[in-house]
Formats: structure tokens, sequence, C-alpha cells
């Protein structure tokens, strides 16, 4: 085994914690189920929708529309091709003001573009502001949920870990007490710092303003702390008006954690005077997805968390398992477009329940696109070990009926002359984990009525 | 060429069809309740006391606390009994309205002073016309100042779920949340 | 809602009805037979049924006793049988395993077997959704859609085309009741959590019209079990906690029958609760309804 089975497999082997996972989970698939319990729902979740396919198709007119507006509120809007030019952009920023100490709050973009380690190389620090991001970023670990970062770590783990580097007590496990220290050791790098980095949860060609939503208020304190505020950002992020916003933050919030809004959602447009905003838009991939019209409707992803949450795969194998900045069924067809290669296990990492399908609040078809990677990854030559030799071998037998019922006899007698011991060996996937043989039985449907006289 | 200009080339190439506006869609899609007739709960009851009723239930589900200063009495005096010993290290802001369905309160930065004071004050008060109030985001972002800097709608404290998610408020911003629904 | 009256239509138009009718698409075989009395006046015809009985390959060898209770209930509902369709297999498994070409052959013969009926039913949720709704896309070609047309899931089947949505039986037991997952997010056959559904659907309904039963509720009602084909072997130690964690909310809720309309969840669940040792007693639909309708 490699890929994805071979690591959610290794997170199965504490099989208690693996449980205390999966239930964390489920309660937030449950939370979004009461928070999303408005009869206008559905409706909402088709102009999610509609807003975010209007969008990718005037994707090049609204993002020079946010530019023109942004910039005449004095606003520097960057582009970067790539997550190279990203970080370059960011740190030439920090550089020509002299920061070396920056905050940042929760974006998925700096994690795609490798920001911290780029920084931190250059001398940089930075400072993970949300909660969770500062655990494992204490942790040395990347976030494995992309809303909730630290979900796999638990309350003592916090303890021991804040003793270690924050000197609360030991053996302090009271989320009050330990969010209690980690408010005031935030607070003093969220003041000190040259310059606050934020994500975007939106930029609204409308207004020219770029959308953060957070519960803690770090975002806040972030940019409008320090006198530089840069704010980065997938050219995906492009909304075209305020009504549209208003639907996506009904969606939002009530998809991720079932509140009906984050705390804070902030709209910026300029920024606050004597300070600097930096708008970096990037692309890093996104156009070829755009390009790409199978696959193109995964832009529309708003990052709520919610497939994660809902996905039985996921939460049961962790977010490291899917080895990408973002995890689950979302990251599962985002992840084959970075690098199909590396990431050949994870479209086919789902059972295609559909859920992540039904829960999404812009309806992107993952289980379609999921089905799509499966018939990508096979053209490549990628599939998982022994789909190759298995499959088009059974799709020869099941083609033909004389065919299959020969071998079902053939593999009727096997049963019955090969010990079940070997059947049921450790090579073999079916009952290794704890099933049962599959049992033929002695006489086939089909030779039932044939013998009956009704057969084929 | 620079990398704006290869990234709007590399859209425009990519000759995404023609999408209509959320709203045009939405208007036509047979969708079992439209956009323009939000939740039953919020539109059929359309009397103010109802909005605040609904506010206040709302706001007190999302960690703050609702209160209508009545004619009768100052805005000082409420205040003070709201907060007690609180007011000395409490930040009073006006907020230009308020949003049933998630009891969010509308603050524009031209409003306060320091944008950080929302985030830094230890209890925050937000004092709102008694008459701004909305059902839904719909209507809230309508209400966004056309030239607004910047501006927030805030929902309760600040609060995080990131230990085993357990809620904790005044996570980095706020410990409390109050808005206050000015008559008059 | 056709209650006891002998329903006895000819296919011919009912297919056209079920292809035409809007409400299809949400599991909406109940609106199939509003549409057929609206246009057939509430008449009811002299003309038997015939209606094929499609048997997928692994019910076909591992659970046979699943095709001969579909057979017989619908033999005891009105219906003329055959057992003629000769393919064995719609391709699903090749096809969810990226193996698309190899999906093509098994389809092609599928569509083939397909023609010559006006009805198929089969005993599956997850096989009819790939008929339906994937093999058209593959093949591209009048066969596939003919057969993606009269495909049908035997409780669909049951409820919506012969119109009794409940029988008369008898079934006094604590049921827990699993719809796969592409029997209730692919074809619409069941209430989803997801989308604030009640519990509903044809099999639900079938189910709870039985007398003496109990349909126990689940803390997660519409959980994959964790078979998906390819990934119980692919992904066999996330397939098997998913399935432990399905059969353990069915033993916290004291059911004494697992009861599914899709035998490739059973096969792997059946296996499971084999290995475990318990005496939860896994059932598919057809062996329920027949056993209650003795």
């Amino acid at each position: 085994m490699s890929g994805h089975p071979a690591a959610a497999a290794g997170f199965l082997i504490d099989a208690e914690r693996a449980a205390w996972h999966d239930q964390s989970l489920w309660f937030m698939r449950q939370k979004r189920d009461a928070g999303s319990a408005i009869p206008e729902w559905e409706s909402l979740r088709l102009a999610g929708q509609a807003l975010k396919t209007h969008a990718m198709s005037r994707l090049a007119d609204l993002l020079e529309e946010f530019e023109r507006r942004a910039t005449a509120n004095g606003v520097q809007v960057h582009w970067a091709r790539d997550a190279q030019a990203h970080n370059e952009i960011v740190l030439g920023i920090l550089r020509s003001a002299g920061v070396t100490r920056v905050s940042k709050s929760k974006s998925m973009l700096t994690e795609e573009c490798g920001l911290n380690p780029f920084l931190e190389a250059q001398g940089i620090e930075v400072v993970d502001t949300d909660l969770g991001e500062r655990i494992v970023q204490l942790a040395k670990e990347p976030p494995s949920h992309i809303v909730i970062p630290a979900i796999h770590w638990k309350r003592e783990e916090i303890g021991e870990l804040f003793h270690r580097t924050m000197g609360t007590p030991a053996g302090e496990t009271s989320p009050d007490a330990l969010a209690a220290a980690a408010r005031v050791h935030l607070r003093d790098a969220l003041l000190n710092a040259g310059a606050g980095i934020t994500g975007a949860n939106a930029l609204v060609a409308e207004t020219g303003g770029v959308v953060v939503c957070t519960n803690e208020g770090n975002a806040d304190l972030g940019m409008h702390s320090p006198p530089i505020h840069i704010a980065c950002a997938g050219i995906e992020k492009m909304i075209a008006t305020r009504d549209d916003l208003g639907v996506l933050l009904r969606l939002l919030a009530r998809s991720g954690t079932g509140q009906p809004v984050t705390a804070y959602t902030t709209h910026v447009t300029t920024p606050r005077a004597g300070s600097a905003m930096h708008v970096v838009l990037v692309d890093n991939g996104r156009t070829k997805r755009l390009a790409d019209a199978t696959m193109r409707s995964a832009l529309h992803c708003i990052r709520c968390g919610a497939c994660l949450n809902t996905c039985p795969v996921y939460r049961r194998s962790g977010g490291y398992s899917y080895g990408h900045v973002i995890q689950g069924p979302i990251g599962a067809i985002l992840a084959p477009a970075v690098d199909l290669d590396r990431h050949h296990t994870l479209p086919f990492a789902s059972t295609l329940c559909g859920s992540c399908g039904d829960v999404c609040p812009v309806r992107i078809d993952i289980p379609a696109q999921l089905l799509a990677w499966r018939a990508r990854s096979a053209a490549a030559g990628r599939l998982p070990r022994g789909y190759a030799s298995i499959f088009p071998l059974l799709g020869r037998v099941l083609s033909k009926l004389d065919r299959y019922e020969f071998a079902a006899r053939m593999a009727r007698r096997f049963q019955k002359v090969i010990p079940a011991s070997w059947l049921s060996g450790r090579w073999n996937p079916w009952t290794r984990p704890g099933r049962a043989l599959p049992v033929i039985a002695d006489e086939s449907f089909r030779e039932w009525a044939r013998r009956a006289g009704r057969g084929s | 060429m620079s990398d704006r200009d290869i990234i709007l080339a590399a859209i425009r190439a990519a000759r995404v069809p023609a999408a209509p506006p959320a709203s045009a869609a939405f208007a036509t899609s047979a969708a079992p309740a439209p956009l323009a007739s939000p939740s039953p709960a919020f539109t059929t009851r359309t009397d103010d006391e109802a909005l605040h009723g609904a506010f206040l239930r709302v706001l007190a589900e999302v960690g703050g606390r609702g209160v209508i200063c009545q004619a009768t009495q100052s805005l000082d005096e409420l205040l003070a009994a709201e907060l007690g010993v609180d007011k000395e290290s409490a930040v009073i802001v006006r907020g230009r309205f308020a949003v049933v369905e998630n009891g969010a309160v509308y603050v524009d930065a031209a409003d306060i002073g320091a944008r950080n004071s929302i985030v830094l004050a230890e209890h925050l008060v937000v004092v709102v016309p008694y008459a701004a109030i909305v059902p839904t985001m719909h209507e809230a972002v309508r209400l966004m100042p056309v030239d607004s800097k910047c501006g927030w709608f805030l929902s309760g404290p600040s609060k995080t779920a990131d230990i085993e998610q357990s809620l904790v408020f005044g996570a980095q911003g706020s410990r409390t949340h109050r808005v206050i629904f000015e008559m008059g | 809602m056709c209650g006891e009256s002998s329903v006895k239509k000819t296919l011919v138009f009912v297919h056209e009805l079920v292809a035409s009718s809007p409400t299809r698409s949400r599991g909406g075989a109940d609106g199939v037979v509003i549409e057929t009395r609206q246009r057939f006046g509430g008449a009811t015809f002299d003309l038997m049924m015939r209606v094929a009985l499609a048997v997928p390959c692994y019910v076909d060898q591992f659970r046979p006793e699943a095709a001969r209770a579909t057979l017989t209930l619908l033999e005891r509902l009105g219906c003329e049988v055959s057992l003629g369709f000769d393919a064995p297999c719609c391709g699903q498994p090749m096809f969810n395993a990226g193996v698309v070409t190899a999906a093509r052959g098994a389809a092609h013969e599928w569509a083939r077997a397909s023609a010559e009926f006006d009805a198929i039913v089969m005993p599956s949720g997850s096989c009819t959704h790939h008929v339906r709704h994937h093999v058209p896309a593959l093949l591209d070609d009048e066969a596939s859609r003919h057969a993606a047309r009269v495909t049908y899931e035997l409780c669909e089947f049951i409820a919506g085309v012969l119109g009794k949505p409940q029988l008369t039986g008898r079934f006094p037991h604590r049921v827990a009741m699993h719809l796969g997952c592409h029997a209730q997010r692919g074809l619409r056959l069941g209430g989803s959590t997801e989308l604030h559904e009640p519990p509903q659907g044809p099999m639900h309904t079938l189910l709870s019209g039985l007398d003496g039963v109990d349909i126990v509720p689940l803390d997660r009602p519409d959980e994959c079990c964790g078979f998906g084909g390819s990934f119980a072997v692919g992904e066999a130690e996330v397939s098997v906690v998913m399935g432990r964690d399905k059969l353990a909310d069915v033993a916290r809720h004291g059911a004494e029958v697992l009861v599914s309309s899709d035998p490739s969840c059973l096969l792997h669940l059946d296996a499971i609760v084999r290995h475990g040792g318990s005496s939860l007693r896994t059932m598919h639909i057809a062996e329920l309804l027949e056993e209650a309708t003795r």
C-alpha cells in the first residue's frame, strides 16, 4: 500500500483516536445540518452556484474592475502567476519596509504557496494567529483541516504544547485557560508585527473590497494594527457584486460551522490613513483549471469545509492522509490537478457516496469530478496498485455471459478446494481488516432458473 | 509579458461559457423558495417588534446580548446599568443597522476611531437606531455605504472552538458583545 | 395510492411517462402514478405487465436468494417476469475504478440485452444508478438511452410503476434500514439529511406499511456503509471501519434485522457481521417483502 490507503490505515491503528476524530467531525456536520435548516437553503445553494459560475465566466473583466477600484482607493494590486512569484512579491513588500516580523491570519493560499517556510528562510518571523493554526505551527505541523486546523489535537496535548512553548502551568487542559493564554501570546505577536497578512474569503468587483471572515477577530487585529496589510487571494475569490456577497455570506458559515455568520466579517476597500494595503492576486494553476471544462467548477469552492466534515472517509482517515494543503473530497479533486503522479490515489479515496456534493454550498459536483479524475488516472497509467491488472480482465469476463459463467464456475470450484485459511490470508484486502470471505452459492440464480426451465 | 497580462490572457483563452448573474439565474429557477422571499420567519412578520424579538434571540444564540433602550431611559443610564464596572474597559460605537437572521450589526470605520478598536475592546457595545433593522443579508449588503473604506458585520463576541471544539468566548477580540437599540 | 385494485398497465406507455415525469429525479416514482392516472383516466388495462428481471453479477453468485425473492415478489404482485435478460454486468465495477475502456464492453452488452424489454427491474440501487446515469454518457447511443429509460430499482418499480406504495404484509421485527448511497443520493429514493429531508422514499414507505414492523431510527441514517466497490479492497481498512460503525449504530438501536435495497452494501456488511459473529440478520428488501407478504 502507498498513498492515501497506507496513510489511512496508519491513522486507523489507534482505533480509539480515529473514532474520536470521526465523532468530532460528525458533530460539525450536525451543526451544519442545524444551522442550514432554513427554508430557502436549497435556493441559496442554487444562487451560490450561479454567482460563482457567473464570476468565472467574466473573471478577467471582474479582476480588472476590482483592480481599477482598489487602485483608485489607494490599494496596491499585485499579480502572481505562481507560488514563487507570490512569495517574492510578499517578500519584496516586507523587505522594502524593513519588516522582520509578520502576523498572518488563516489563508489556505499562503499554505498552498509555502509562504511561511519561504519567509522564514529569508529571516522573517511569521506568527500564524488563528488559534488552531498557531497550535499546528508551534507543533511544526501543517493544518489537518482547512477550517479547524488542529481538529486532530486533544486538549491534553495542546496543554502540554502550550506548557512547553508558552509556559502555561503543567497539566492545564481547560480550553478556557489555554485559549486565554493564547490570547495574550497572540496579541503580542499581532500588535508588534511589522505587517499583517490575511487571506480573503471574497474579492468584490463592484466595491473593490476585500472580505475576510473570522470568529476570533485575529484577522482584524492583524490587518488594522501594523502599518502594512497584505491580503493574499487566489483569483477565483472574485465575485461580481455586493448582492453576491450577501448570498455567499449566508452560505459560508452555516456550511462550515453551522453559525449564521462568522463573528467578524470585514469588508475593506481602502487602507487606513498612514498605512499601506496590498492585494496579491494569485494564479498558481487556477487558469489551467479554468480551461478544463470538466473540472472547472472546483474553482467555485469557498473553503467552508463542509465536504470534509461530512466525508465518511476523511473523518476516518484524517487530514494528513491526503498529503495536500486542501484535504477531504474537495482536496481529492484539487490535488490531482497540481500533481497527478503524486496524488493519484486521492480520487479513489471515496466510496462515491455523494454526501459531499449534497452539502456543498455552491453545489460543486464533487462525485462526478472524482470519477473523472479516476478515468484520467487510468488514462495516465496511474491507477492504484492492482487495478490495472484486475479491472481490464474483469471487464473482459463480465462483458459476455458465457465467459462470466465459466469464470464463476471455476471460482466456485477453487473455493471448495483451496483452504479458507489461505484465501483469507494477509494478502487478501477483503478479509485482512476483519471481513469473512464471501461465499459463492452452490447454485447461482441463473443456474437455478435454467434448472426450473425458465432461464436464458 | 507581466504576470498580470499572462493571467488575464490565460483566463480569456480559457473561453469560459457566458453565465448569467446570480440574481437572473435565481429569478428563473424553479426553486421551491425563491430568494425574493426569504425565511417566512423573518418576512411574514414585518412589524418592528417581531424583527427585534427575532434579532435578540439570534444574538443571544451567538453569545451576544441585546437590549432595547426605552424612550423613558437615557442611553448613559442604560450603559451604566448594563456594563457596571466593565464600563472602564468597554468600547462604545455606533452601528448603522442590525441584521435579524444572524444577529449581526453593521459598523462602519467612518463612525469609529482606530479600526482595531472593535477588536481591542474587552467589552464592545454597539448602539443601533431602533428602526435600522433588516431581515437578511440580502437587504444588509445593499445598506453598506457605497463609499465605505472599511466596515464590519459583527455577530457576537470573539470566539474560538479550536480546542476540541469547546466554545470559548473572547478568543482574541471582545469578550462580551452588546447591541443596544436606541429609540428615536 | 392505487389501493388494492390490481393494476395492470402496459409499460410501453409507462416508461415514456416516467421519462417525461419532472419528479423522477427526486425519487418521484409516486409522480409517475399520478401522471399515469391522469393520462389514463384511472382506467385499468387487462394487459399483463411484462417485465424482465436483471440480476447483477454479484447477486447471481453471492446472494441468489435475493434474486429468487425478487422474482417471487414480482409474480405475487401480478407481473409476468421474464428471466431472459442475458447480460451479466452493467460495467459499474470497472467504471467506478476508472477503467472506462473495460467498462464499455460490459455496458454495451447490457444495453444490447435491454433492447427487447420495456421494463427491467433490478434488485440493486447502485446498478440501476449506473445504468440510468452513467451508461448513456459512456456509450452515447440509442441502445444505452433505451436501457436507461426502462431500468428500475425494485422499490421504485413496485411503488411507482406498479402503483403499490404499500403492500399487505406482516413483519413483526425491529428493522434498521440502510438505503445504498447510489439509491439515496444518486436516484434520490430516500430522504437525505444533507437536504434536511425526513425519512421518505419508496423503500421507506413499503417497509413502514407492513404490519408489526418497527423501523428503528439510526444516529446516522444515511451514512455510507463503506462498501464503495473497488474502495472495499483499495481502501480496505477505512471500508471496514465504516462498516463496523454502521453496524454499531444498528446494534445501539436494538435492531434485529438490517435491510437494504443494495445487495452490494449487504455483501460487505454481512461479511463483517459473520466475521464478528453477531446475531444481526441482514436482508435484502426483496427477501423481507417476500417473507412479509407470504
